[in-house]
Order: C-alpha cells, then sequence, then structure tokens
C-alpha cells in the first residue's frame, strides 16, 4: 500500500441471501445466495478519482454502499487511512461518517421533501455538532454559493428546484463536514446532457479545492473517462480490469472492456460507418453466475483448449450450444425441430435474423473431423433424451481453461485484466 | 454483426441512388395542452420531412417536446392536449382515394384533418411506435407470445377489410367475445396469429422464440422485452416507426444491440424511422437527418453532417459541447449555463426562447426568429428540399458584440414582468444583487404556479443554474 492511499479494498464480498419462510425450513429449501459482489480489490488515492464502471446489476452501487459500511461486507476487508472499518470503535466510526459522504443518483429521492435546502445541508452540521447555530447557517449558505445555486435559496424545498440543482443541493450536504472521501453513485445519469457537463465541471472544482478522493460509479464510459484518474470496470460482482484512464481507454486488455468501448455511439458524423461487433445475450444472473471466467458466456476470444483445432467462431457456437443444453434451454423436441426448420429455411436474411438462436445442424457444417463427431454425437444423445450424456460428451472434448479456472488480477498496482488470454 | 454495417452501407447507397420521395411532412405543427395554470406550448410550429427508408432523428433535453411530437405524428395526443395549428401531410394512394383528396397534392393526406377512426386504423399498418420503457408498455399479465399474437391478430382481421375509414375490431363484438371467452382454445387470436408472433420474435433476435412466447413481461430482461415491443410493432409491418427513447433504459451493450437490430430490420423492410433520444452518440450512429428541439421548437434542422460539423445555433453547439468524448477527452466540458425553459404560453415571452442562455444573445434576438436557411442567410420559407435550417438570427449576419445584449437587463427594464424570472438569475452578481427582493417575490409567485403545472418541465420554470463564477457558464461569454 502506497503512502496516499485512502481507501483500500481487500477482496470485498457482499452476497444476498434471500430470508427463509417457514416452508422454506419445513422443506429445507435453499436458495443460493446473490453474489452482487465477489472479490473485489482496489485502491483509491487521496484526491483522485476511482472510476467505478459497469452494466447495471454488476454490482457496482453495492461495492461503493459496503465502502461506506452502510452494507455490512460477506467477506473481505476495507480499510480506510488504514484502519479496518469493522473494527472501528463507536467515535472512530462516527469520526469515518464525518471524513465521508455520499451522494446518489436519484437527487429528489435523496432530499426529503419536507425539509429546505438550507435544513438539509445543516443536517450533517448539527449531527456532527459543528460549530453554533449561526455558524452552520451561515457554512450551508456558503455552501449553497459553492455548488452554484445562491443564498437567498436557502428556504426552498427541494421540489421547487430542477434536477440539476437538487443534485447540487445533495452536494452541497456531502460536502458539509468537510469529508476527505466521496461515494458518488451515478451523480449525473439522472441528468440532461447540459445540466450533467455542469455537474461534472462542478465535480471537478471541488475536488481540486478541497482535495477529495472520489469513487465515481457510472455506467457512462464518456462521463468516467472524463473524471476519473483510475478506471474499473466490473463485470457481475468482478472487477474485469483496473488501470490508469489512459490505459483502460487507449489500450483495453480484457474481451468485455474492449467491447464495451466498442459498445458506446460517439457523437460525430463519422459515427455511422464505424464497425462494431456486439455482444451477444444478456448479464447472466448473479444467483448463479458461469464457473471460471464470468465473461465466459458472452465473450468473443474464448480460448478453446489447445489440443484441439478449431476456428473462433465455430467455437463461440460451440460454447453456446454447450450453454444451452446445460441451462436445459434446448431440449430434445428442439433437436427435432430445428432440424425439420433447416430443411426450409427460408430466405438467406431471415437465418441470419435467427443466428443467434443456434441450431446444432449449422454448427456441424462449420465443424470438421473429432469436433463435428463431438456434436453430432451429443445431439443424437440430446435426442435420444440423454441430456446429460450429451453434456459430458461436449465438455470433454471442448471444455476451456476459461470455465475451470478463475482468472486472478496480475498485480495489483497498475493496469491489469483478469482475462486467461494475458498469461 | 458486421452485416449490419454492410446492409447500412447499401441502404444508403440504394437511398441515394433511388428516389428521394418524401413520405411523411410535418408542416407548421403546434401542439398545445391547455392545463388549470394555463397553456402550455409543448410542440410550436415545427416542420420536417421524412423520406421513404431513411432515419429522421429527434434530438433534445428532457422538456423540450420530443415525445409530445411522438405523440402529434401518431395522433394519440388527448385531451386537454390539441394539435392547434399546422398539417402532417402522409403519402399513402390507397388513403387518398379513400378518403377522396384532390390529386394536387399527389397521393398526400393531411392527417390531421383526419377523423379519430381513421387515424386509429393508420397505427400499426402505417405508424408503429416503440416506447422508451419496455417494462411499462407492456401487459404484466399476459404472455409476451399472446400480447404480438393480438397485434398480429387485429392487423389481419383488417386486412381481410382492405384499410377503411372503420375501426379495426370492428368485427369482433361482444357476442364473439363472451362465446370466445367461455369456450377454450377458441380465444381472440388464432393459431396462425401465434405462428407469426414467433416469427416476429424470432427476428427480432430472441432466442427460442417458441418458449419465450409463453413467458410474461416480468421473465424478460429489459433488452429482451425492448426487442419483444420491436417485435409487436413490426406485426403490422408500418412505413413509419416511431422509436421514441427506445435505448434509454438499456446498457450500452444491449443498446448496441437494438440499434443493429433496428438496422438490419430498417434495412429489410426499408421502412422509415423517427428516432427520438437525447443521446447525441445515437442520433450520430443511426440517423440519416436531425432536428434538433429546444422549448418545443425544431430550433436547427439538417443532415447529419449539417449538424455535427456545421451546427449555426448556439443550442446545437452546446448540446454538442457538453458530451464527453470518449475517444479523446478534452480539458473541461463547455455546456449551457442553465437549463430547458418552463413551456408555460404566458411565462415564454416573445423572442428567442434560447436568448436567456444564448451566449452570443443580441438585440435582435428579442425578436422571435423566423427559420433561415444556414447556407445563404434568407428565411426558408417552404421547405421541400430538405435544407439546413435554423431558427437563429446568427444564420443571417455574424455575431456583433457590440449589438450583445444580456436579455435579463432587457427585461428587468421592462419593469420585470414574469417571464423574466429565468433570466434575471443568469444576469451577473451585480444586478442580481440589485433585483433580489424584487426577484424574490416574482420566483415566489412563479414557483407556485409551477407547482402545479403539468407539464414536463415544470420544476425547470425556475431552473436558474445561477452559476457562480466558477461553474462554466461564465466561460461560454465572450
Amino acid at each position: 500500500m502506497s503512502e496516499d492511499t485512502l481507501v483500500s479494498v481487500e477482496n470485498l464480498k457482499k452476497h444476498y441471501t434471500s430470508t427463509k419462510t417457514l416452508p422454506d425450513r419445513l422443506f429445507r429449501r435453499t436458495s443460493p445466495p446473490i453474489k452482487a459482489v465477489d472479490g473485489v480489490s482496489f485502491e483509491i488515492t487521496a484526491g483522485k478519482t476511482l472510476g467505478l464502471v459497469g452494466e447495471s446489476g454488476c454490482g457496482k452501487s453495492t461495492t461503493g454502499e459496503t465502502i461506506l459500511a452502510l452494507r455490512s461486507p460477506t467477506g473481505g476487508t476495507v480499510k480506510f487511512d488504514g484502519k479496518k472499518i469493522g473494527d472501528l470503535s463507536d467515535t472512530e466510526v462516527k469520526n469515518f461518517r464525518r471524513r465521508t459522504g455520499m451522494v446518489f443518483q436519484d437527487p429528489f429521492a435523496s432530499l426529503n421533501p419536507r425539509m429546505t435546502a438550507g435544513q438539509i445541508i445543516r443536517e450533517p452540521l448539527s449531527v456532527h455538532d459543528v460549530g453554533t447555530q449561526d455558524e452552520q447557517r451561515d457554512r450551508s449558505k456558503s455552501l449553497l454559493k459553492r455548488v452554484g445555486l445562491s443564498a437567498d435559496q436557502y428556504d426552498r424545498y427541494p421540489h421547487e428546484f430542477s434536477g440539476g440543482q437538487q443534485q447540487r443541493i445533495a452536494i452541497a450536504r456531502a460536502l458539509a463536514v468537510e469529508p476527505d472521501f466521496l461515494v458518488l453513485d451515478e451523480p449525473v445519469s439522472a441528468l440532461d446532457v447540459s445540466v450533467q457537463a455542469q455537474i461534472l465541471n462542478l465535480l471537478a472544482d471541488l475536488q481540486t479545492d478541497f482535495g477529495l478522493a472520489y469513487l465515481f460509479i457510472a455506467h457512462d464510459l464518456s462521463v468516467v473517462r472524463y473524471v476519473s484518474d483510475r478506471v474499473a470496470v466490473m463485470y457481475l460482482g468482478n472487477i474485469a480490469e483496473i488501470g490508469p484512464t489512459e490505459a483502460i481507454f487507449e489500450r483495453p486488455q480484457h474481451p468485455y472492456t474492449k467491447a464495451l468501448l466498442e459498445s458506446v455511439p460517439r457523437a460525430r458524423l463519422s459515427e455511422s460507418d464505424r464497425e462494431i461487433t456486439t455482444l451477444e445475450d444478456d448479464v447472466p444472473s448473479p444467483r448463479n453466475p458461469p464457473s471460471g471466467c464470468r465473461f465466459r458466456t458472452r465473450c468473443p476470444v474464448v480460448i478453446p483448449p489447445t489440443d484441439i483445432d478449431i476456428d473462433q467462431t465455430a467455437y463461440r457456437e460451440v460454447m453456446d450450444l454447450r450453454e444451452r443444453i446445460e441451462a436445459g434451454t434446448l431440449t430434445a423436441t428442439d433437436v427435432d425441430s430445428t432440424t425439420s426448420n433447416t430443411a426450409d429455411a427460408g430466405t438467406p436474411s431471415q437465418q441470419s435474423m435467427t443466428a443467434n438462436s443456434v441450431w446444432p445442424g449449422e454448427i456441424s457444417s462449420s465443424l470438421h473431423g473429432d469436433n463435428a463427431v463431438a456434436v453430432k454425437t451429443a445431439r443424437a444423445e440430446l435426442r435420444d433424451g440423454n441430456r446429460q450424456a450429451a453434456i459430458e460428451t461436449l465438455r470433454d472434448r471442448f471444455e476451456t481453461v476459461c470455465e475451470h479456472d478463475r482468472p486472478e488480477h496480475s498485480n495489483k498496482t497498475h493496469h491489469s485484466a483478469a482475462c486467461h488470454l494475458r498469461h | 454483426m458486421h452485416l449490419t454495417q454492410a446492409l447500412r452501407v447499401k441502404a444508403r447507397e440504394d437511398f441515394e441512388f433511388m428516389s428521394t420521395h418524401d413520405l411523411l411532412r410535418v408542416c407548421n405543427v403546434s401542439t398545445r395542452f391547455l392545463t388549470e395554470t394555463g397553456q402550455i406550448n409543448a410542440v410550436e410550429d415545427i416542420s420536417f420531412t421524412v423520406r421513404d427508408g431513411e432515419t429522421f432523428g429527434i434530438v433534445g433535453e428532457s422538456g423540450s417536446g420530443k415525445s409530445v411530437t411522438a405523440h402529434t405524428i401518431m395522433g394519440l395526443i388527448e385531451s386537454p392536449g390539441r394539435i392547434t395549428s399546422g398539417e402532417i401531410w402522409y403519402r399513402d394512394s390507397a388513403l387518398a382515394d379513400a378518403v377522396g383528396v384532390d390529386e394536387s397534392n399527389g397521393a398526400f393526406v393531411n392527417l390531421v384533418e383526419l377523423d379519430a377512426e381513421t387515424r386509429r386504423a393508420l397505427r400499426g399498418p402505417s405508424f408503429g411506435m416503440i416506447f422508451q420503457d419496455p417494462m411499462s408498455s407492456m401487459d404484466p399479465s399476459v404472455t409476451v407470445g399472446e400480447q404480438i399474437a393480438q397485434a398480429v391478430e387485429a392487423q389481419r382481421r383488417a386486412s381481410t377489410n382492405p384499410r377503411s375509414v372503420s375501426t379495426r375490431t370492428q368485427q369482433y363484438g361482444l357476442m364473439r367475445f363472451v362465446v370466445d371467452s367461455l369456450i377454450p382454445h377458441c380465444g381472440y387470436v388464432s393459431t396462425e396469429s401465434k405462428q407469426r408472433a414467433i416469427e416476429l420474435l424470432d427476428m427480432a433476435g430472441i432466442p427460442d422464440p417458441t418458449e419465450r412466447a409463453e413467458a410474461y413481461p416480468h421473465e424478460f430482461s429489459g433488452g429482451m422485452l425492448q426487442r419483444a415491443m420491436i417485435a409487436q410493432a413490426l406485426a403490422g409491418e408500418p412505413d413509419v416507426l416511431v422509436a421514441d427513447e427506445p435505448t434509454t433504459a438499456l446498457d450500452v451493450t444491449i443498446q448496441a444491440q437494438i440499434l443493429s437490430l433496428l438496422s438490419e430490420i430498417q434495412a429489410e423492410t426499408d421502412m422509415s424511422v423517427i428516432l427520438i433520444t437525447h443521446n447525441l452518440g445515437v442520433i450520430a450512429r443511426m440517423c440519416d437527418r436531425v432536428g434538433v428541439m429546444y422549448a418545443g421548437e425544431i430550433v436547427e434542422r439538417g443532415s447529419l453532417a449539417d449538424i455535427f460539423e456545421d451546427a449555426v445555433h448556439p443550442y446545437t453547439k452546446g448540446l454538442l459541447g457538453s458530451v464527453p468524448d470518449i475517444d479523446t477527452p478534452g480539458a473541461r466540458l463547455e455546456p449551457v449555463a442553465g437549463s430547458v425553459p418552463s413551456l408555460v404560453d404566458e411565462e415564454m415571452g416573445e423572442r428567442c426562447y434560447f436568448a436567456d442562455r444564448c451566449p452570443k444573445a443580441m438585440e435582435a434576438c428579442l425578436d422571435p426568429p423566423p427559420e433561415f436557411d444556414a447556407d445563404t442567410g434568407t428565411v426558408l420559407e417552404d421547405d421541400t428540399e430538405n435544407r439546413h435550417g435554423v431558427k437563429c438570427v446568427l444564420a443571417q449576419r455574424g455575431y456583433d458584440p457590440d449589438a450583445s445584449v444580456s436579455i435579463s437587463n432587457a427585461n428587468s427594464n421592462s419593469d420585470g414582468d414574469i417571464d423574466s424570472d429565468d433570466s434575471k438569475n443568469t444576469s451577473a452578481d451585480n444586478t442580481k444583487d440589485i433585483f433580489n427582493p424584487i426577484k424574490n417575490v416574482i420566483k415566489t409567485i412563479s414557483s407556485e404556479t409551477n407547482a402545479n403545472a403539468n407539464a414536463d418541465a415544470d420544476a425547470d420554470a425556475d431552473a436558474d443554474a445561477n452559476p457562480s463564477s466558477k461553474t462554466p457558464s461564465g466561460e461560454g461569454e465572450p
């Protein structure tokens, strides 16, 4: 840990288990926990911004809330200024709360509608007993001005402000007790672009003036690039890649980071001619995440076993087929019906439309040798109702390193991607 | 999906090669909402054309009237809203024959004049719509397949009775409904319609469509449900697809999937798409031509190149300056100060609506600007050639710092009527102090009226970003 590290997160885990009802107890039913955050590690330097980016449901917000001890972690440690959060005494907890703050996504929902802007900003001051009544009032007024509102808006209620102004109030509240570290959970995603830019500029100014460290959680990659010094890309509770902003955006190493960057539509003229490869499918459920590398079910460059000769597209198709059989969405009846469908498949364009509903007939055409034999055998087994055997056959032939080994980050300080391709 | 790109390029070549027929001409349309708090000018005198097979984008911030424009085109404006003026011309020879318009207009029919039943008959085979939030746009108690089959069925029943001036589900009476409900396997939708629904789901890229058709909307992810909604909109094989923020609720990788899907379907069916979004990246990716909306007006319109490379209106420039570039991040964003104004009629005033936020406001901006041709600087009268139009005096003359005015001052001299409230707050600090007492009174009044205003932009009425010297707005000043 370097000297100016303010927050250090080590193998943080947060799992949600559903509460058991009486019938659950009686029948001893257990449901697997939702692994919202499953072993993330990173450090935040004082006065710097770490951008945490990922799609919805990847555990960004849970990470932010767990760091601030708003949720108790299932495993792992969070250290703030060298002290472990879980071990703090009551006074230390209060001190920790004074030195940290949070700004939420929806500004209106995070401001009490029955309090005026002034009261909202003063509340943390009175909780922490900072100054006299008059000093508190003066301080909240100067904070209002600092975030770009005017002091005479002190007595107005949240609904009288626009979204951008409400977010300014939320920022003023977070700044009231002079924290060192703020978790900004999607602070601009509910705002219009022009207002969003105003808030981003404000946050940048505040950081320089007060030496704040930010954990900036967002799904918008261009915003993250604009505000962050370092970026962590999350996928299904894991950090796929972490490193300096420049490196992540210019030299992404993880296939997920690459795909994510490619998916962002650029606001410029050449955009319409830019070729992109879209990721197929949705993010899998965190209740039952894929084994090994979390991204392997969507990864365009999933690694084939070294001892077989297969091209990447065909391998991806085989892997999709395996997933569908293992998930039980491809059944014996499908094999029959898809076979008959292939016979009168209609126009070529229709076929391309259905390219992601892979059928065994098409795959075997792009395979040869033992690979084709394995797929054919599996298909026959599936048709005979022997799903387990089909799964085994395919696994024996096509099992990849991505599915049994979880990729580790190569080093903890610099640019690092959790992908087997790196080793 | 490299295929998408190839298809798009091909579609564009075809498009340039082929005719450039207008399919839809929106001429000076205004839509107003007459609410208790006053008249809200949600859409103000907008004009644009949509050609065969092209994608026309409408971009703007929330409360700028984008969605109301979509509803206006679809004929979905309901009381207290009303299309108060203007015409929407739609080219359809069968319809033109049916309603008996004269031939001088070609095969164009003015949709505004049609009766509600006919408008309703057009939804489906002529106009389809995709909404922003797929979850709240689907019926949660009916399976996805069934919902799409219902749309198919409605079209099927109607097409046996060629596009007529009658309700689509006319033949489906109460008696039939009772019988269908009581006797199983005799529901509203037929087996063929269900089969077609599965085909549509498959076309929209949903894996295992047969099984997924049996699932309820809550069992779908957001992206899959948006695909299902696209499938539903395609049931009638519409000529114009209105997509209102189709990807706003989705993650970026899913957004890329949906946009590819839309391009593929468009290339295949050659329909026209009106794409409404606040995301300039989506516009750049999808559209052939663009209209930029602000305060209910289309302030600038033109080809993609006109808007992105050659913008004239300060608002368009401000909007482009507000988006951080992912490839080459600049030092600092240069957004427009303030936020979208109220659309309540009496607060809007007779001037350029953007003037109070505009870094280049001049004396000439105190009059509402006509639409200029951005290339020649002349007033654009009847735009049939799809020129680069802009509602800003800068199209006609350069910026003259000597003639610059702070609209706020001009307004406060005219003894501060309510509509000056916005602008006064953006004025320089010294004037602000002088007017503070008055302003507070005015603010209270206007915020009270606004609290009740039933418009999107209600809270924005007093949305004075009131920039401190640190906020970026100061930098925009010359």
